[in-house]
């Protein structure tokens, strides 16, 4: 295993992603190389074998490291100043501790666990702090000065892992549907009944029903921030991830085939049955769906996290899409506004309906 | 020698004495007749200023005494006059006449209550009346007027009236029970004004508070929802999903036809709630009051 840190090829500077260019930029000598520029100049730039002295991934021999083990950690020697770095069994890609350089723990996302796809950052830390501060000023019923942004500051990009699910499939829906007829002749009223048996067959095709592989907290969150324009998504590289938090999946595809494919179903059932026109009413008797083909990809998908301790004690967290800037978590009511709002609706409609009691009706 | 037997001087003593006490023992007596006579005038008067006039002789003592008890507790309740007479001489008057003059003469149109009700027997017309005045206008309207002659008409038919002056007391306690209805206006017969009586309802009341009280709070979940829930991301079939329909079969299995008759639609204007039924005439008294009620039904 090995841990990659990007140098700049004219001062030897740590290069990071950039969302704002879509490049790697030095932030030293604000120079900006392409990927393929990347790639030309640190063909091995950084990157060392495990069995070098000052990369290692431990897990034994020393204490620290014994306990870390112990807890699922995973402790690595950091490139740049060759400190230790802690991280969780499913982090791959950090910062040092010490000097803040970007790592990639490339091990972690290496043979079955290299990603088919990723989609890069598309926002900056500033711009997710502008756009998160944007947002919860939007809200008018937060508590004032709830925010700071010396906290918001604090903002963590972050690569989840995903599955993505497409399949073609071969639908068969039979049900039964009524027309209905209704006419008047004298006195009496009519209605004509024809019940219909009735059969549809389909192609069907489903792309990118989305999955998320990293079994963490704020897994709710991470999905929330959906969708992302998935027609983006490049080719994985290493480099994306320089200057990111990144996490390797945990859950692997059998442990979500199932509930996709039954997903599948529901949506093709649903499909098929809106297909079905001319009826007044409709009833599905049984359906058939075989899967044609089905196409999985498992790719890195950025996310803006925040944990956040309000004024009143709590903690928040918050996702941020790195890529459409959709904001997902809860927020805290001030309930004074709350209370204001209330009376806001409550006094007036009472009085214009008191006024209407006594005036008009 | 003229000896004085004590006894003597005392007896003339006495006997002289005896003019001034017999003088203060008739004023007494005087005193206390003039005291019954005030008290007894008063009574008179208070009878003459209740609630019955029984000018006609037709009620027993104990009907009389009912009467009066129940008038004094409706007074007491709604502070507005509740007046029962009979008439055996009209003198010419229409029974609504009667009934106004009295109201007018009696100086109850201006005691300073909410207003008031006369009840009528009036032998001369053979004719149950009442007339109303001041907010009790509000209160009978021309329906619950037929409905206190239909209570008191059976038993002034049979010559029972007391029972009718009885029962038609207990229907307008009755109405004034109920309230003003909802619907009720007055209706001036002789300018053809229309004056709508304009009052909350506990009805009114509930609409006002509840249905602000639901959308306020209905307002507060809906903020509650959207502030403290994550809103689960949805798949787009629309976007993501695409079909194709290779076959395509409708087979009819089955047809009946059923039928049924049309429900007749009321008349207009038969259903509860028609325009007549709030309404309260008023005339113009000869006194220049405004009265209510004087429709009146023969017996």
């Amino acid at each position: 295993m090995s841990v990659i840190s990007y140098k700049c090829p004219n001062c030897g500077g740590d290069l990071r992603f950039d969302p704002s260019s879509q490049k790697y930029k030095c932030e030293y000598c604000i120079s900006f190389f392409s990927q393929e520029e990347l790639e030309a100049a640190n063909p091995q730039a950084s990157r060392e074998d495990a069995d070098a002295p000052h990369i290692q991934a431990r897990r034994g021999g020393q204490s620290a490291s014994e306990n870390a083990a112990k807890q699922g950690a995973v402790v690595y020697s950091c490139p740049g100043c060759g400190a230790e770095i802690v991280t969780e069994a499913t982090t791959a890609a950090t910062f040092c501790y010490y000097c803040h350089n970007p790592v990639v723990l490339k091990g972690k996302l290496s043979g079955e666990y290299e990603p088919d796809l990723v989609i890069p950052f598309a926002v900056d830390k500033k711009e997710a702090v502008d756009s998160f501060l944007k947002y919860v000023r939007s809200k008018r019923f937060v508590p004032k000065d709830f925010f700071c942004k010396e906290q918001i500051e604090k903002i963590s990009g972050v690569y989840f892992p995903f599955w993505i699910y497409s399949c073609s499939a071969d639908g068969r829906w039979q049900g039964s549907g009524n027309q209905v007829r209704v006419w008047r002749m004298g006195e009496l009223e009519y209605t004509e009944t024809k019940v219909y048996d009735v059969e549809r067959l389909a192609d069907l095709e489903f792309k990118n029903l989305t999955r998320d592989a990293l079994n963490k907290e704020n897994r709710q969150l991470v999905e929330a921030v959906q969708p992302f324009r998935l027609e983006e998504a490049k080719e994985f590289s290493m480099g994306y991830l320089s200057g990111f938090f990144a996490e390797k999946r945990d859950i692997e595809k059998a442990e979500v085939s199932a509930g996709l494919e039954q997903e599948v179903r529901d949506y093709a059932e649903k499909m098929m049955r809106s297909s079905v026109s001319g009826y007044m009413t409709t009833q599905t008797r049984g359906m058939n769906i075989r899967m044609r083909e089905e196409y999985w990809k498992y790719l890195l998908l950025p996310v803006w996290v925040l944990t956040y301790k309000g004024a009143d004690g709590n903690l928040y967290y918050y996702a941020m899409n790195g890529q459409t800037r959709k904001v997902c978590g809860v927020l805290p009511l001030d309930k004074g506004r709350v209370a204001m709002l209330f009376l806001g609706i409550f006094l007036p409609l009472f009085l214009i309906l008191l006024m209407g009691g006594y005036f008009l009706w | 020698m003229v000896e004085r037997e004590p006894g003597t001087y005392g007896t003339g003593s006495r006997l002289s004495a005896s003019p001034g006490g017999m003088t203060v023992l008739l004023r007494y007596i005087l005193a206390v007749c003039i005291a019954l006579l005030v008290i007894c005038g008063c009574t008179l008067r208070v009878w003459a200023a209740g609630y019955v006039f029984d000018d006609a002789g037709l009620f027993s003592d104990a009907e009389t005494a009912q009467l009066t008890q129940t008038a004094s507790e409706l007074e007491e309740t709604y502070n507005m006059n509740f007046l029962m007479l009979t008439v055996a001489d009209a003198q010419g008057r229409s029974s609504r006449d009667a009934a106004e003059r009295f109201y007018e003469n009696g100086g109850y149109d201006s005691d300073g209550k909410n207003g008031g009700i006369v009840l009528l027997i009036d032998l001369d017309n053979r004719e149950l009346n009442l007339v109303t005045n001041g907010e009790m206008i509000l209160y009978i309207t021309d329906a619950r007027e037929e409905s206190i002659y239909d209570a008191g008409y059976a038993y002034a038919s049979e010559g029972d009236y007391g029972g009718a002056m009885l029962a038609m007391l207990e229907q307008t306690a009755a109405c004034m029970k109920k309230g003003i209805p909802d619907n009720q206006y007055t209706y001036d017969t002789e300018t053809g004004q229309i004056i709508r009586h304009r009052s909350l309802t506990a009805g009114d009341w509930l609409l006002a508070v509840g249905v602000p009280l639901c959308c306020a709070a209905f307002a507060c979940v809906i903020l509650y929802w959207r502030y403290r829930r994550v809103k689960k991301y949805e798949y787009s079939l629309g976007q993501n999903a695409d079909i194709r329909i290779t076959g395509k079969e409708d087979n009819l299995v089955n047809q009946f036809v059923t039928h049924r008759r049309i429900p007749k639609s009321p008349p207009p204007g038969s259903g509860p709630g028609s325009s007549a039924g709030g309404r309260s005439s008023t005339h113009t008294s000869h006194g220049g009051g405004t009265f209510g009620g004087g429709h009146g039904r023969k017996f």
